[in-house]
C-alpha cells in the first residue's frame, strides 16, 4: 500500500506540488495524466526518495517519509527495497552489458550469488521478449528495448510496487506498443505500478484508478471510465485532447 | 579492487621503511670519526678540474678536489665520501646535515663566511680574461663604451659575476651563466666577446677551446675554502691542520702539479696554511707528467657508444620516481576529488585551497620545502622519498581536478537510477559512476604522467642524479651538448611513447561502444 497525503513541494519559489492525495491498493495500478510540468515526475521522485518534500506524508509498505532533508539512509533503503523506479531515459549503466544492469543491485544489495542472479535474470528477460540479449552493451539496443531492460533490472529487486515515469514517452510507437504489452501483462498479474503516461489506451486498459495532474495540483480522480467519458474539469478535457491527438 | 589496496599498502610499507633506513648524520668531529666518513658535497655539473664524471666510467667522479677530499680525510682518519647537490644549494645541504663539509671551488668571502664556518685556503685562483683568438681586446678597452654594447660571459654568482658587474657594468652587458664552459663556447661561437673565469677552469679546458686566448695576467686574486656549518670550529680546524700537514709534505703542490694547476700564487699557501718549511713534491719536475686536461672533445657515434650505457642507468632513476609517485598521486587525486564532490561541507574548502595551492606554485619550490624545510622541525625524509612524495602530492592536485570533471560527465540519472535500485551512495560511486568517470579520465591521466615524467628532471634540485642532470653533467664536462641531447630526447620518447600507446589501447578496450555487442 503506498498512501501520499496532501504532499507539497514547492521549488525556486513556485509551487512544484500543490497537496496531491493518492492512494494505491497493492495488485492495482494508477495512472498519473497531465500536461509537461504538471508534476507527474515530481511526484514520482518523492515517492522514490529521490527529492524531498515541503508539507505531507508519505508513507510506502511502512516506511514513512517526512518533510524536510533528505530521510535517514536506512528508511531510504528500506523504502527502495519496497518501490522500484523506471525512468523516462531508461539509465542504463552503459558500462556494463544487459545481464549485469540486472544483476548488479541484487548482487550488491541482497547478497545474491552470481549465478542465482543471472538465472532470475535469464528468466525475467525472456518474459520481457529479451532472450538473447543477455549480453548485449545498451547502446546496441532499440529504445523500446533499453526501456524493457530497465524495467526487468527494477523487477530483479522484487519490488512491491513498481514507479514509473513516462515509460513510452521516449519511444516512437512501434516500441512504445512493445513495452506496454509487457506493462500490461505486470499489470494482469498484479504487480502494484504507478504509471505516469500519455498512453491513454493503456491507461484504460491497466489502471484502478487515474489521476489528473494539472499545475501541481490534482484537479480530478477516479476510475478510467469515470475520467475519460466524464471529465469533471474543462483542463481535463484539455489533457484528454492533447493526449489523443 | 583487493590488489589496489594490496599494492597502496605494500607502497607506504616500502615508503615508511626508507623513512626509517635513513639514519641521521651527526655533526662534530667526533661523529665523522665514529662514522668513518667524511660527506663532502659538490656539483659534478661544475665540471673539471673540480668534479667531474670520469671519461672511462662515467658513473665515478675524479677532479683535483676528489683527491683533495681523499687526502683531507686520511688525515682525519676516515674516508671521504662524495655527495652530489647542486652548486647554489650546497650551502643548504650543509644546514640540513646532508653533508659535512662544503668544497667545490666556493671563494672565501664575508657573505658566506657570515653564515658558515670557513676553513683556511687550500688554493689561490685568480680570474682570467678569455677572448677570441687574434680579437685585440683586452680588460681596459672593454671597459671603454661602444655601441653595441659588449658582451662579456660570467658564471652567475661568482667572484668573476661581482667584478665584471662592479668594474665594466657601464660598458658592457654582462651575461650570467649557470655553467662555466657554456661561457667559453659563447665566446667561441661568437655570441658573446669574452668571459671572465676562474684559473683552474681555463687551465683544464683550454685543449677544448683552441680558439679562445688569455689576455693579460689573472686578476682579483681569491681562495678557495672548505665551508662547514657554522660554529663547527673543531672540524673545521682539523682541517686546517689537515690543509697544514698536506703542503707541508708537499701533496698539494705534487696534487695541483698533476693537474697542471700549480703556479707562483700557490706560494701564499704557505703563509695562509702557516707553513713555515715544505718539501719539494715527490715526482722530479723533468719527470713530471703531462698535467691531466680536458680530454679531446669527441663528438658523433662515440658519445652514443661511451655514454649511451650511463644515460640509460639514469632513464631507470627517472622511470623509477614516476612509477613510484603516480599511483600515488592518483589515489590522493581520487580522494580529494570524492572529498570535494562528497565529502562534508567543512572539508570542501580545505581540498579547495589544497588544490589552489599545489596548482598555483611551482613543483621545484614544493620540492625545496619538503627537502630544506621539513629538517629544521625534525623530519628527515630522504632525497628519494621527498622526490617521489614531492611528485605525488603535486600531482595529487592536477589528477583531482581531471577526476572531478571525470565524475562531473557521468549523468546525474546514473546515480539515481542506481539508488533507485537500493545500492547506498558509495555502492552507486563504486559500480555506477567511478566506472565510467575511469574512461573518460584516461587520456587526460596518461598525459599527466608523460608530464610527470618529464617533471621528474625538477629532482635533480634536492640532489636526485636523474636524466635529465646526467645530460647536464655530460654535457658540460664533455660538450658534446647536442648529441648528448638527441640522445636524452630519444631515451625520454622512448619511455612515453610506449605509454601513450597502452592508453590508447586501454582507452579503446573500456569503450563500451566498441565492446563486442
Amino acid at each position: 500500500m503506498i498512501a501520499v497525503r496532501s504532499l507539497r513541494k514547492s521549488r525556486a519559489g513556485k509551487d512544484a506540488l500543490r497537496g496531491i492525495d493518492l492512494e494505491v491498493a497493492p495488485g492495482s495500478v494508477a495512472a498519473v495524466i497531465g500536461s509537461s510540468g504538471s508534476g507527474k515526475t515530481t511526484l514520482l521522485r518523492c515517492i522514490n526518495g529521490l527529492e524531498s518534500f515541503d508539507d505531507g506524508v508519505i508513507d510506502a509498505f511502512g516506511t514513512t517519509l517526512r518533510p524536510g532533508r533528505a530521510a535517514g539512509h536506512d528508511e531510504l533503503a528500506r523504502l527502495r527495497r519496497s518501490v522500484g523506479m523506471v525512468f523516462q531515459g531508461f539509465h542504463l549503466f552503459p558500462h556494463m552489458h544487459v545481464l549485469d544492469n540486472l544483476t548488479l543491485a541484487p548482487r550488491a544489495v541482497l547478497g545474491e550469488r552470481r549465478d542465482e542472479a543471472e538465472t532470475r535474470g535469464r528468466a525475467l528477460l525472456e518474459r520481457m521478449g529479451l532472450s538473447g540479449r543477455e549480453k548485449s552493451m545498451p547502446h546496441t539496443l532499440s529504445g523500446g528495448q533499453q526501456q524493457r531492460v530497465a524495467i526487468a533490472r527494477a523487477m530483479m529487486m522484487r519490488p512491491k510496487a513498481l514507479l514509473l515515469d513516462e515509460p513510452t514517452s521516449a519511444l516512437d510507437p512501434r516500441h512504445a506498443l512493445d513495452v506496454l504489452a509487457v506493462l500490461l501483462e505486470l499489470a494482469r498479474d498484479g504487480q502494484t505500478m504507478i504509471v505516469a503516461t500519455h498512453a491513454l489506451s493503456f491507461a484504460r486498459k491497466a489502471a484502478a484508478r487515474v489521476h489528473v495532474l494539472a499545475d501541481g495540483e490534482q484537479i480530478e480522480c477516479g476510475s478510467p471510465d469515470e475520467v475519460f467519458d466524464n471529465p469533471r474539469h474543462e483542463a481535463t478535457r484539455t489533457i484528454l485532447d492533447a493526449a489523443r491527438g | 579492487m583487493r590488489a589496489v589496496v594490496r599494492l597502496v599498502v605494500a607502497w607506504f610499507v616500502f615508503l615508511s621503511l626508507s623513512w626509517v633506513a635513513r639514519s641521521a648524520r651527526a655533526d662534530d668531529l667526533d661523529a665523522i670519526r665514529a662514522r668513518g666518513t667524511l660527506i663532502w658535497g659538490a656539483d659534478q655539473e661544475g665540471g673539471g678540474p673540480y668534479v667531474y664524471p670520469r671519461d672511462d666510467d662515467p658513473n665515478v667522479v675524479t677532479g683535483f678536489e676528489v683527491e683533495l677530499a681523499s687526502a683531507i680525510a686520511r688525515e682525519l682518519g676516515v674516508r671521504a665520501q662524495f655527495f652530489q647537490g647542486n652548486w647554489d644549494k650546497l650551502p643548504d645541504l650543509l644546514r640540513t646535515r646532508e653533508i659535512d663539509v662544503v668544497m667545490n671551488g666556493y671563494e672565501l668571502s664575508a657573505e658566506r663566511a657570515a653564515v658558515m664556518e670557513a676553513s683556511k685556503p687550500y688554493y689561490v685562483y685568480g680570474l682570467q680574461l678569455l677572448v677570441r683568438d687574434g680579437d685585440s681586446l683586452d680588460w681596459a678597452s672593454l671597459a671603454k663604451k661602444k655601441d653595441p654594447k659588449r658582451k662579456i660571459g660570467v658564471l652567475v654568482g661568482s667572484a668573476a659575476d661581482t667584478l665584471s658587474t662592479n668594474e665594466l657594468g657601464d660598458a658592457v652587458e654582462v651575461v650570467r651563466y649557470e655553467g662555466n664552459t657554456d661561457c667559453m663556447r659563447e665566446v667561441e661561437t661568437k655570441k658573446l666577446d669574452a668571459t671572465l673565469q676562474d684559473t683552474p677552469i681555463v687551465a683544464f679546458y683550454s685543449p677544448r677551446f683552441p680558439a679562445l686566448q688569455a689576455v693579460g695576467a689573472p686578476m682579483a686574486e681569491g681562495h678557495y675554502v672548505l665551508y662547514g656549518r657554522k660554529g663547527e670550529t673543531r672540524l673545521i680546524a682539523a682541517i686546517d691542520e689537515a690543509l697544514a700537514h698536506l703542503h707541508e709534505r708537499g701533496e698539494l703542490e705534487t696534487l695541483y702539479r698533476k693537474y697542471g694547476l700549480w703556479n707562483d700564487q700557490q706560494k701564499a699557501l704557505d703563509g695562509l696554511l702557516g707553513v713555515k718549511s715544505r718539501s719539494a713534491p715527490d715526482a722530479p719536475h723533468a719527470e713530471e707528467p703531462p698535467p691531466i686536461r680536458a680530454a679531446p672533445r669527441k663528438r658523433g657515434l662515440a658519445i652514443l657508444t661511451e655514454y649511451g650505457g650511463v644515460l640509460l642507468q639514469s632513464a631507470g632513476m627517472t622511470v623509477l620516481l614516476s612509477v613510484l609517485s603516480f599511483p600515488l598521486a592518483i589515489f590522493l587525486g581520487l580522494l580529494v576529488a570524492l572529498g570535494r564532490m562528497y565529502g562534508p561541507r567543512w572539508l570542501k574548502p580545505i581540498l579547495a585551497a589544497y588544490v589552489e595551492l599545489l596548482r598555483g606554485t611551482p613543483l621545484m619550490l614544493q620540492l625545496y620545502f619538503i627537502f630544506f624545510f621539513l629538517p629544521e622541525v625534525g623530519l628527515r625524509p630522504s632525497a628519494m622519498l621527498t622526490a617521489v612524495l614531492g611528485l605525488a602530492i603535486n600531482y595529487s592536485a592536477y589528477e583531482s581536478e581531471i577526476y572531478r570533471a571525470g565524475l562531473s560527465a557521468v549523468p546525474e540519472g546514473q546515480v539515481e537510477a542506481a539508488l533507485s535500485l537500493g545500492l547506498s551512495r558509495w555502492q552507486a560511486l563504486r559500480f555506477v559512476v567511478l566506472p565510467q568517470a575511469t574512461r573518460v579520465v584516461i587520456p587526460p591521466v596518461v598525459n599527466d604522467f608523460v608530464a610527470l615524467f618529464k617533471d621528474t628532471s625538477v629532482c635533480s634540485v634536492i640532489t636526485i642524479v636523474e636524466l635529465t642532470k646526467r645530460y647536464s653533467v655530460l654535457s658540460m664536462s664533455t660538450q658534446a651538448t647536442i648529441e648528448l641531447m638527441i640522445l636524452t630526447a630519444i631515451l625520454y620518447l622512448a619511455m612515453s611513447l610506449p605509454l601513450s600507446i597502452a592508453s590508447r589501447r586501454l582507452e579503446a578496450r573500456l569503450d563500451p561502444k566498441r565492446a563486442q555487442s
